[in-house]
């Protein structure tokens, strides 16, 4: 079967910034793709070079078995992180305008546009100015011009970043009705569990590389078992922390551990399934003195598969950028 | 067929707005009157001429000189970045729209107001007795020339000097002022000092004027030493407005595709 999207060895410079290093992507008809890592890993630059908005400097993109630009545009419908509408039109105006761009059939236009507005439930809103919408009805407008030509890709940048988490649940039920409905979408997002709930599957990505890709489920089932993450004290020394890491590793059900510098180097440790972990956990320390801070026990999440292969979280890398950003802009 | 239907797209979407930002619509078509009544009753009083001959000559004027170079010129600039600011030039750019359809929409929506405030400035010409006396046709494609040329340059500074909108103001201002004031727009060039004269040779805005005066006002066809000459300029800034125009165009939407 040919694939919805494929991409092989993507690269974009930007300056001597390498945005994407070789990526490689294989997204088959009818699936949610979920593309997750932190701010700056490449995913919006990738998922650009697919729209055709940025013109990479190597590798091949197909989408829908399409290579040129224009061809490209007309089967893929893409829904920025930003929503950008024409405050002065009516939902209904902005919806014949993008029929009219994407050379819609004069005879269907008006159903078309009954469709999306009945499909995203915005009737009651379609004869409104969209200068008066709010956030999430401009994101279900701006779903519905993405929607509007029954692209066979839809591609959607963070589609529920900054949406109370009604309309999050909201849309999270569209993607699974539109993938349900033979519509491919390809999405980003770092909100780890709207990729985890919409995802069959999952590239992680990270500094403009794939470093892991599967089934959400095929990802933490790599990770193993349970994560305890244990803080000796709020922000402990490094010296500390590894000392206490090496009396863990002793531990029976212990498969590995790694301190996480950018959480005040807590011990994070990836243990086989046992109920009495964290009181062995507790024992060990205390048998030697070791105070602990805190300490947490959880199932594997993608955070965990992305911790597993950087030795960050996303959260953390995130937190590194902005502790950084303003140094850059005062230069 | 594939460029009409998204070219009336752009256009009718211009146009939409222009008329739901009814106060804009009113001011638009105020400007224009309130020129040709002003500049027309000053010319009588400061030249001693009969007021139709004064509106004669000042309907021109206050047409290309001034109402289509604020409406065309200065709405193109804030249409341009006004869709930067607003991130609609991406909603745009990832449609199948082609830029020739795209630049053609914004030159239609600018037309019809542009024609739109031709048929006001002659309609209040009218009532001082002054007729078109010229050919109806050579006076349309000077007016449509003028639109092109003020479109093209539209392109070329909303694409490449205007990076938002409070820059607007500021362009319209400091470029185009003083070349309506050497262009005649505001009183005849009769008026400037012989070194400014030379320079208002090479103002299209002058020469804009000139040809619509010699048409619309003392009849003159293309067998006209003195019009082809204008003529002749403007289509050659017409060319250069319009190539200058496109590809600044194109190279904004490398530069948006960027960010």
């Amino acid at each position: 079967m040919q694939p919805a999207i494929h991409v092989k060895n993507l690269t974009k410079k930007y300056g001597e910034t390498l945005a994407v290093d070789g990526i490689d992507l294989t997204i088959a008809p009818g699936q949610i793709y979920g593309l997750l890592g932190p701010n700056g890993a490449g995913k919006t630059t990738t998922l650009r070079c697919i729209c055709t908005l940025t013109q990479p400097d190597g590798g091949s993109i197909q989408v829908s078995g399409e290579t040129e630009a224009r061809a490209i545009r007309q089967c893929l419908g893409y829904v920025a992180q930003e929503v950008a509408l024409d405050k002065v039109l009516t939902g209904r105006e902005l919806l014949q305008l993008q029929a009219a761009l994407y050379h819609l059939p004069r005879q269907s236009i008006v159903d078309r546009i009954a469709a999306v507005l009945e499909l995203l439930q915005l009737n009651e809103y379609a004869d409104k100015l969209t200068g008066t919408y709010s956030g999430g009805l401009k994101k279900r407008l701006d779903l519905a011009a993405g929607l509007l030509h029954q692209p066979e890709v839809l591609v959607l940048d963070e589609p529920t970043v900054g949406l109370d988490i009604q309309t999050r649940l909201a849309i999270w039920e569209f993607l699974r009705k539109l993938r349900a409905s033979g519509v491919t979408i390809l999405l980003t997002s770092h909100y780890l569990e709207e990729i985890d709930a919409l995802a069959d599957r999952v590239a992680i990505i990270d500094k403009g590389k794939v470093i892991a890709e599967g089934t959400p489920s095929e990802l933490k089932s790599k990770v193993g078992g349970d994560r305890i993450t244990i803080r000796i004290a709020e922000f402990a020394e490094r010296q500390s922390a590894e000392q206490a890491l090496n009396l863990l590793t002793g531990l029976p059900f212990v498969r590995s551990g790694l301190i996480n510098a950018a959480q005040g180097n807590a011990i994070n440790l990836t243990i086989s399934p046992d109920p009495d972990a964290s009181s062995a956990i507790q024992s060990k320390l205390s048998e030697s003195d070791v105070s602990i801070f805190s300490l947490s026990q959880s199932r594997p999440s993608l955070d965990d598969v992305f911790l597993s292969a950087t030795g960050q979280t996303i959260q953390d890398v995130e937190i590194a950028q902005a502790e950084v950003m303003p140094t850059k802009k005062r230069r | 067929m594939r460029h009409w239907h998204e070219t009336i797209a752009i256009a009718r979407r211009i146009l939409v707005e222009l008329v739901r930002h009814r106060q804009s619509l009113i001011l638009w078509s105020i400007f224009p009157i309130s020129i040709l009544i002003l500049i027309g009753l000053i010319l009588a009083e400061g030249t001693k001429i009969s007021t139709t001959e004064a509106f004669r000559v000042s309907a021109p004027a206050s047409l290309v000189g001034a109402a289509l170079f604020f409406s065309c010129l200065g709405g193109t600039i804030s249409t341009i970045v006004a869709e930067r600011e607003s991130s609609t030039l991406k909603r745009l750019f990832i449609s199948p729209l082609s830029g020739i359809s795209y630049f053609l929409g914004i030159f239609i929506a600018y037309g019809c107001i542009g024609l739109g405030q031709t048929l006001l400035v002659y309609t209040v010409a009218a009532f001082f007795d002054v007729q078109f006396s010229g050919s109806l046709i050579l006076g349309a494609g000077i007016i449509l020339l003028s639109i092109g040329s003020y479109v093209g340059m539209g392109f070329l500074l909303g694409t490449q000097v205007a990076r938002q909108i409070e820059d607007v103001n500021g362009l319209v201002a400091g470029f185009g002022v003083p070349l309506l004031i050497l262009g005649g727009a505001f009183f005849p060039i009769a008026f400037l000092p012989p070194p400014l004269l030379l320079i208002t040779q090479f103002n299209p805005i002058y020469h804009m004027n000139q040809a619509l005066l010699d048409v619309s006002a003392n009849s003159k066809d293309l067998s006209d030493p003195d019009l082809i000459l204008h003529f002749r300029f403007l289509v050659g800034f017409f060319v250069a407005s319009i190539a200058s125009g496109w590809l600044a165009y194109r190279r904004m939407l490398g530069q948006e595709r960027r960010l």
